[in-house]
């Protein structure tokens, strides 16, 4: 296993991906401290293209555009580790344990998945946001957790099912272990490469699916995140202004694309170091 | 041997009868599959048995029915006079312990070789230190002889075959366990090796007083370690009794099938008809 993490810092994909993420994450983080109020409005300063003062320009509010895009990334990295952490969670519990304990445990894990399989996400988030007062971004993050766990507890349980017939499960047992502990110590630790893949997808899959329900106006219309940048350039740069603001809406468009292909990039690049049928060594 | 009197059950170890085990499949058309069926023997103390039998002969399911691994269908397994199930979990494997046919599936690839040995203290009564742990595995680890530093810190692909049964075999004497089921342990492991792991069987037996349910399909195995066989076919019982009986006069055809099918040196295989 610890020949894993070296190939894993070698792999050149896993570490370009990780240095454009590790560079958006302290710009999310970082920046908001040293930018100030990213929602401050200086009327005045209404739709200013890029200039020393305001790198990315201004918003059609005066709002200036690098301030927000900081908070944004920040935002949006929450919803995302808020979402990939719970649904990886969710996905572990009902694909590892149900499966494990057999009978109707696994019967009722099944049922869920496949229900959860089939939600709607759209759909649901209109209603939500018609309903909910005041969505803030872990809620947000809590929801798209629920609806994003089903395929990653479908490939967790199938992978459970194959090492619980393994001989170490019997010999656990045999060492007077119970199911819980037998899934926490001997089952899961060798899907851990596996697990770590669910979370950066779920994670990015998450940042895209906040973003997609932003523009669409159905997610928090009060948190800076990239779906709200979107959302506001378009909605205000339609009638008046049209390409002539374009440094509102081509930065965080710039931004999305990066964090997501860097995730994606983390992803392939640990698929071909943990998946024995694309490692080359 | 000598605690006869005092549990007075004629020394018999494990004893098990009518041991069935049905497989069925199907919600309206059910289809079952004989795992076992009236399966009847009993093991005494400081005895190896060997189980006989092809692939598919039932044999490995009459050992996890009695590692409690699966639930027989009916038929009751009786360990030193109780049933099996009367015992809880850990008061059980202290006494009934396995050895697995395939080594490198009975280690979590994840974890050192010692993550197995360490487990095994969880199943003893005392509650010992590091150091006194530490001090007992290399003792055991000496006494069958391997070499504590050569496997002790070792992920399981780094050691041989042998070495990993004979950790096995290690384990369930550091649990203290009186009966072993050894589910062949020498099919996947070298010829070389081979007798090392017979052989620690047999001095075990001998010094420690340990009941041995040796499962193969290897009949000379089975004539080298045990002193009595029972062979098995499509799950049921065909003859048991004495090793030597059994292979200079099988009575069943299917004994004389097996015996007629074990290879010689120097001699040309005859073609199967």
């Amino acid at each position: 296993m610890i020949g894993m993490w070296e190939l894993l810092l070698r792999s050149r994909k896993f570490m370009i991906g990780l240095a454009v993420l590790v560079i958006l994450i302290l710009l999310g983080t970082v920046g908001p401290f040293l930018l100030g109020d990213p929602y401050y409005m200086d009327l005045s300063l209404m739709g200013r293209p890029p200039s020393f003062a305001h790198i990315l320009g201004t918003t059609s509010f005066g709002e200036d555009v690098f301030t927000q895009l900081c908070s944004a990334i920040g935002n949006s990295l929450v919803v995302g580790l808020v979402a990939g952490g719970l649904g990886t969670l969710i996905a572990i519990l009902v694909g590892a344990v149900g499966p494990y304990r057999g009978g109707l445990a696994d019967k009722i894990s099944s049922l869920a998945t496949n229900l959860a399989l089939v939600l709607p996400l759209i759909p649901l988030f209109i209603i939500i946001a018609s309903v909910v007062r005041g969505l803030n971004l872990v809620l947000i993050g809590v929801i798209l957790a629920v609806t994003s766990w089903p395929w990653a507890a479908r490939s967790i349980r199938s992978q459970v099912l194959t090492l619980k017939e393994r001989e170490f499960v019997n010999l656990a047992r045999m060492s007077g272990q119970n199911s819980v502990q037998i899934v926490v110590t001997e089952v899961l630790p060798n899907m851990l490469a596996y697990i770590m893949m669910v979370f950066v997808i779920l994670t990015g899959t998450s940042i895209l699916a906040e973003s997609a329900l932003s523009m669409i106006g159905v997610s928090t219309t009060r948190t800076i995140t990239l779906g709200y940048m979107l959302y506001w350039a378009q909605h205000e740069t339609t009638v008046p202004f049209w390409w002539n603001i374009w440094w509102w809406f081509i930065p965080p468009g710039i931004v999305l694309t990066a964090l997501l292909t860097a995730i994606f990039v983390i992803h392939a690049g640990m698929d071909e170091v943990f998946n024995p049928r694309l490692r080359e060594i | 041997m000598e605690d006869t009197s005092k549990t007075g059950n004629d020394g018999i170890a494990l004893k098990c009868e009518g041991l069935t085990k049905l497989y069925t499949s199907g919600l309206i058309r059910t289809k079952t599959v004989v795992g076992a069926r009236d399966v009847t023997f009993d093991i005494k103390r400081g005895e190896i048995v060997s189980l006989a039998g092809e692939s598919g002969s039932g044999k490995s399911t009459v050992a996890r029915m009695i590692l409690r691994l699966i639930k027989p269908t009916s038929g009751d397994i009786a360990l030193n006079g109780r049933s099996i199930y009367s015992y809880n979990i850990r008061e059980y494997y202290r006494q009934v312990q396995a050895v697995f046919q395939d080594p490198y599936s009975a280690f979590n690839p994840f974890y050192i070789v010692d993550h197995v040995l360490e487990r095994a203290f969880g199943l003893r009564e005392d509650n010992l230190n590091r150091d006194e742990r530490s001090k007992i595995i290399r003792s055991t680890l000496e006494s069958i002889g391997l070499n504590p530093s050569e496997v002790l810190g070792r992920y399981p692909h780094e050691l041989s075959g042998g070495q990993m049964q004979r950790l096995l075999i290690g384990r369930s004497l550091l649990i203290g366990s009186q009966l072993l089921i050894a589910d062949e342990p020498t099919s996947m492991i070298d010829a070389s090796t081979r007798a090392g792991v017979l052989n620690l069987l047999l001095s075990l037996k001998k010094e420690k007083g340990l009941s041995v349910l040796f499962i193969t399909h290897d009949i000379g195995q089975a004539q080298y370690v045990s002193e009595r066989v029972i062979v098995m076919k499509q799950g049921e019982v065909v003859e048991q009794g004495p090793v030597d009986e059994v292979f200079t006069r099988p009575q069943h055809p299917y004994t004389k099938e097996l015996l007629a099918a074990v290879p010689t040196l120097y001699e040309r295989w005859k073609e199967c008809s």
